[in-house]
C-alpha cells in the first residue's frame, strides 16, 4: 500500500506519514506517556519527542476514529498562529501503532505552565489578578480568533494555561480537536445552547466565547472549579429564573469592577452581553455599564402543565421536550392559536406561523407517534426560537446538527438514527427552520445549507439519504465505511485513491462501494448524485450495476482530476470481461475484449466507460441475437424443404413435367407443319 | 376456342376434313371431357399438339386431293393412317407420363445445390452466435420438461 500520497489539486487533506508513530519523520508520539488533562472528547493527548532536537515543547493529539473535528480552524491556525494561544503546528494522517488503524494526528504547542483550574482549585483568584494576569492574554487570543471569524467555543478553566510556573500571563488552549463546545460543561454554555447535546452545541457567535469567559472567570474568582452541585435541570431553571450570573454565583455577591465584568459577560441576553470592546474598556479602567433585561421570555399568564406552573417560555419548551406525548395531548386540548396569542402578547402569532405549526385536534394514531413528536418540536421551536431544536429526545442547535449526527452515529443506536431520518425526511426540520427563521440569527446563515441537505436527502432517500446528510454537514468527517475502517479518509480524492489501492486485494469491487462510500461521493463531489442513484437502482442486475460503477468511477476520476488509476482500471476490465461472457456475438466479444485489454493498463476510467456501455451492448446483443435466431430458423426450414425428396406425383413436378410435355408437343407439331409445308412446296 | 372455331368453320367449308379432324383427335377429346385434374389445360395442350401432329398430314393430303367423303372413307379405312394418328397421341401420352418424373429429378438436383448454399449461411450464423441460435439445438432442451412429466 502506497502511504506517501502527495496532495493533489483540490485535496486539502493532511499529508500522510510512512513510519508508525512517527510524524514528519521527526516527531515520535510517546504512547506510553499520555497527557490525560489535555485530552479532548475526540482526541487523546500524548507527549512528543523531537528526534532531532530532543524533548519537544509540543504534544500530540491523536484523533479518534469516527470522530469529527474543526478542520477549517486547524488549517487556519497552522497557517497563521495566534498570539496567546496554543496553536497547532502540523497535522498528518499516520499509523500510531504498527498494524493499527490510521489516525489524524495534530501536533500542538504544549502548555508551559499549570492550568487555571489547577491554580483556582488551590485558592480563589482575586479580581486584581484576573485583571492583570488572565484577562489580557485571553482578550489578545480572542481578538485574534474573532477577527478571523473563529469562535473558540472551548473556554473553561481547564483550557487556559499559565505561560510559566511563575504564573505570568496566560494562553488559551486548542479549540479544533472536537466539534464546538463538545467538551464544555453545560453551565459554560450560553443559556440558549446549554440544553443541546454536547456535540450539537454549534459554532455559535463570538458572544458565546464571552459567556464562557465570564463563567470561567467567575468560577476562578469564587474558587469553584468543580461542576456545580445542583443538578443540570435545576441549574438551568435557576439560570432562566434569576439569570446566569446569579445562578452560577449561587447568590454570592461579587462587588466592584470584577462584579461589573462578570455581570456583563454572563448576561443571558446576547445583545446586551459584553463584547471584546467592553472588555478592553474594562481593562483600561473605564467601566462600561450594560443593562440586563430579561422580559422577552415571560408569559402573560403562568401556564400550568403537568401540575407545574411555568412563567418562562423557554422553561415550558424544555418541559414539553421532556414529556412530548403529554405535551402533544396538552396542545391538542387547547385552541392553540388563541392560547399562544393570549400567553405571548409581545409577539404577533401570524397566520403563517399558525400554518407552519399546524396543531390539529386529531391525535396521532401511529405506533411511533412521530406526528406528536414533530408537533411538539414545532411548538418548542416557536416558544424558544433561540434554543436548541428538540425532537423526540434529540436536542441540538441548528448549527450543531452535523456534529450531533456524528455523535448519534457513533452510538450506533438504530432508534436514534431512525429519529434523525424522520427529522430530515418528514418535513420536521424544514418546518422548524421556517418557524424560527426570522427570530434566530443563526438560522438565516444555516438555512440554505440545511435546505440543501434536506433536498439531497429527499432525493437519495432512506438510510442512504441520512448518510448523505451526515457527510454533507460534516466536511471533516472521515469515511466510516467498514471496508475502510483502518484508513482516515476525508476527501473524495483520498477515497478514490484508497479504492484504487484496496481493490487490488479484493475479489470484487461492488462491495467496496457501500453506502458510506457512495454517500461521501454523493455529498462531497458536485454532480455525482445521478451516478450514485443509478448505481443504487441497479444493484440487483450485475450488468447494469457494472455499467453504473464504471460510469461513476469514470466521472469521479475526471471530476477530481486524478491521474491513472491502474488497479481500478484493471479490476473494472476484469469484471467487465467476466460479464462479457453473456455477450453472444463472438466477433463483438473479440473486438471488445481486445479493446479492454488495450485500456486495462492505461488506468483511464473515462476511456473504459466510453468504450464499453455494457448495458447498451447487452441490449444490442440480445436484439441482434433474436434477429439471428429468426434468420437461422427460416434457413433451417428452407434447408429441410430443399433436402426433401421430390416425387413426380407432387403438383409442382407434375405441372413442370406437363408444361415440358406441352412444349415438346407444340415443337413436334411445328416440325410437322414445316415438313408438310416443305413437302407441298 | 380457336380450335373449336377452326373446326366449326371447316364443318361448313370442308365437312370431310372436319370429320377427319374429329375422328383423328378423338384421344384429345377424351382428355377434354374426362380429365378433371388441376393440370388439365396443360395436359390437354400437350395431347392436342401431339395428336394434331399425327392428324395434320392426312388433313393436308385430303385438302390437296379435294375434300370428299370418298377420300375420307379411304383414309378412315387405312390402318396406317390410324396407326400414325393414334400413335402420335400415344407418344403424347408417353411424354406426359415421363416428363413429371424427369422434372422431379431435375428439381431435386437443383434443390440440393440451393440447400448447400443455405447451409453455408446457417453455419456462418451459428459460428457468430453459437449453437444456441439454432432451433435444432434448442429443441431438445425445450422438450426436456415434457419428457420428465411423462
Amino acid at each position: 500500500m502506497a502511504d506517501a500520497d502527495s496532495p493533489k489539486k483540490g485535496d486539502k487533506s493532511p499529508p500522510r506519514s510512512v513510519v508508525p508513530g512517527l510524524l514528519n519523520g521527526r516527531y515520535r508520539i510517546e504512547l506510553a506517556k499520555p497527557l490525560v488533562h489535555l485530552n479532548s472528547p475526540c482526541a487523546d493527548a500524548y507527549e512528543v519527542t523531537d528526534l532531532k532536537e530532543g524533548p519537544a515543547e509540543l504534544y500530540a493529539l491523536v484523533h479518534h476514529q469516527g470522530s469529527t473535528h474543526r478542520g477549517d480552524v486547524l488549517a487556519e491556525l497552522i497557517e497563521a498562529p495566534i498570539i496567546s494561544m496554543l496553536n497547532p503546528v502540523r497535522s498528518s494522517v499516520i499509523r500510531v501503532k504498527e498494524g493499527g488503524p490510521r489516525h489524524l494526528v495534530s501536533l500542538v504547542q504544549a502548555p508551559t505552565g499549570p492550568s487555571l483550574a489547577e491554580i483556582a482549585a488551590q485558592h480563589p483568584i482575586s479580581g486584581h489578578k484576573l485583571r492583570k494576569l488572565i484577562v489580557p492574554g485571553i482578550v489578545q487570543a480572542l481578538a485574534g480568533l474573532h477577527s478571523r471569524g473563529i469562535v473558540h467555543r472551548s473556554i473553561r478553566p481547564e483550557t487556559i494555561f499559565f505561560k510559566s510556573p511563575a504564573l505570568d500571563g496566560v494562553v488559551l488552549g486548542e479549540c479544533f480537536s472536537c466539534p464546538p463546545a463538545a467538551g464544555q460543561p453545560a453551565h459554560f454554555e450560553p443559556l440558549e445552547r446549554a440544553l443541546a447535546m454536547p456535540f450539537g452545541r454549534g459554532e455559535a457567535t463570538p458572544e458565546a466565547d464571552m459567556f464562557a469567559l465570564g463563567a470561567t472567570l467567575l468560577a476562578c474568582h469564587l474558587g469553584v472549579n468543580k461542576k456545580p452541585a445542583k443538578d443540570p435541570n435545576a441549574l438551568h431553571a435557576a439560570r432562566m429564573a434569576q439569570g446566569s450570573f446569579w445562578a452560577h454565583s449561587a447568590g454570592t455577591e461579587v462587588p466592584g469592577v470584577t462584579g461589573t465584568l462578570l455581570r456583563g459577560l454572563l448576561n443571558d441576553d446576547e445583545g446586551e452581553r459584553w463584547t471584546l470592546k467592553e472588555l478592553n474598556l474594562w481593562l483600561e479602567s473605564s467601566v462600561p455599564n450594560r443593562r440586563s433585561v430579561n422580559v422577552l421570555w415571560t408569559f402573560a399568564r403562568p401556564v400550568i402543565f403537568r401540575q407545574a406552573t411555568f412563567s418562562d417560555r423557554r422553561m415550558l419548551a424544555h418541559e414539553f421536550s421532556q414529556h412530548p406525548l403529554d405535551a402533544a395531548h396538552f396542545l391538542r386540548q387547547v385552541d392553540f392559536p388563541s392560547w399562544v396569542q393570549n400567553m405571548i402578547t409581545t409577539e404577533l402569532f401570524s397566520e403563517r406561523l399558525e400554518r407552519l405549526i399546524n396543531v390539529k385536534k386529531d391525535g396521532d394514531l401511529s405506533s411511533e407517534r412521530h406526528g406528536d413528536h414533530a408537533l411538539v418540536a414545532r411548538v418548542t421551536a416557536h416558544l424558544d426560537p433561540l434554543g436548541p431544536l428538540r425532537y423526540n429526545g434529540i436536542s441540538t442547535t441548528i448549527d450543531g446538527l452535523g456534529p450531533a449526527m456524528v455523535e448519534i452515529f457513533n452510538k450506533d443506536d438504530d432508534m436514534e438514527q431512525d429519529i434523525l431520518l424522520h427529522l430530515f425526511d418528514s418535513n420536521v426540520l424544514p418546518a422548524i427552520l421556517d418557524i424560527i427563521l426570522d427570530r434566530n440569527p443563526v438560522v438565516s446563515k444555516q438555512h440554505q445549507l440545511h435546505s440543501h441537505t434536506v433536498q439531497l436527502m429527499r432525493r437519495t432517500k432512506g438510510p442512504m439519504g441520512l448518510l448523505c446528510a451526515l457527510y454533507d454537514l460534516n466536511p471533516t468527517l472521515q469515511c466510516l465505511s467498514p471496508a475502510l475502517k483502518d484508513l482516515w479518509i476525508t476527501s473524495p480524492q483520498q477515497l478514490l485513491k484508497a479504492l484504487d489501492r484496496i481493490v487490488d486485494k479484493s475479489s470484487e469491487l461492488s462491495p467496496l462501494l457501500d453506502d458510506h462510500v457512495l454517500a461521501m461521493f454523493c455529498s462531497r463531489v458536485e454532480g455525482a448524485e445521478p451516478f450514485v442513484e443509478a448505481l443504487i437502482k441497479h444493484r440487483k442486475s450485475p450488468a447494469r450495476l457494472m455499467t453504473a460503477v464504471t460510469k461513476l468511477l469514470a466521472f469521479l476520476q475526471q471530476k477530481l482530476d486524478l491521474g491513472p488509476l491502474k488497479n481500478l482500471s484493471n479490476h473494472l476490465v476484469k469484471s467487465l470481461k467476466a460479464l462479457l461472457g453473456d455477450v453472444k456475438s463472438r466477433s463483438r466479444k473479440r473486438t471488445i475484449m481486445a479493446r479492454l485489454d488495450e485500456l486495462g493498463d492505461l488506468g483511464n476510467l473515462p476511456d473504459i466507460a466510453r468504450a464499453i456501455d455494457l448495458e447498451h451492448l447487452k441490449y444490442l446483443d440480445h436484439q441482434e441475437f433474436l434477429e439471428a435466431q429468426r434468420k437461422v430458423s427460416v434457413l433451417e426450414q428452407m434447408i429441410r424443404k430443399m433436402r426433401r425428396p421430390v416425387h413426380p406425383s407432387e403438383p409442382n413436378a407434375r405441372l413442370a413435367g406437363f408444361r415440358a410435355a406441352s412444349a415438346m408437343g407444340w415443337l413436334v407439331l411445328m416440325v410437322t407443319m414445316i415438313v408438310l409445308t416443305m413437302g407441298a412446296g | 376456342m380457336l380450335v373449336y372455331a377452326v373446326l366449326a368453320t371447316m364443318l361448313f367449308v370442308a365437312p370431310p376434313i372436319a370429320a377427319l379432324a374429329i375422328l383423328g383427335l378423338m384421344p384429345t377429346f377424351v382428355i377434354l371431357f374426362v380429365d378433371i385434374a388441376p393440370e388439365k389445360s396443360t395436359r390437354l395442350s400437350a395431347m392436342f399438339a401431339f395428336n394434331l401432329a399425327g392428324v395434320l398430314p392426312y388433313m393436308v393430303q385430303m385438302w390437296e386431293q379435294g375434300p370428299s367423303f370418298a377420300n375420307l372413307m379411304r383414309i378412315v379405312g387405312d390402318v396406317m393412317a390410324w396407326t400414325v394418328m393414334l400413335g402420335a397421341a400415344g407418344a403424347g401420352a408417353a411424354v406426359l407420363w415421363v416428363c413429371p418424373v424427369l422434372a422431379a429429378g431435375i428439381q431435386q438436383y437443383l434443390n440440393s445445390d440451393r440447400a448447400y448454399k443455405l447451409e453455408k449461411q446457417r453455419e456462418a450464423l451459428i459460428k457468430e452466435w453459437g449453437e444456441g441460435v439454432s432451433s435444432a439445438r434448442r429443441a431438445p432442451k425445450e422438450q426436456k420438461p415434457a419428457a420428465s412429466a411423462q
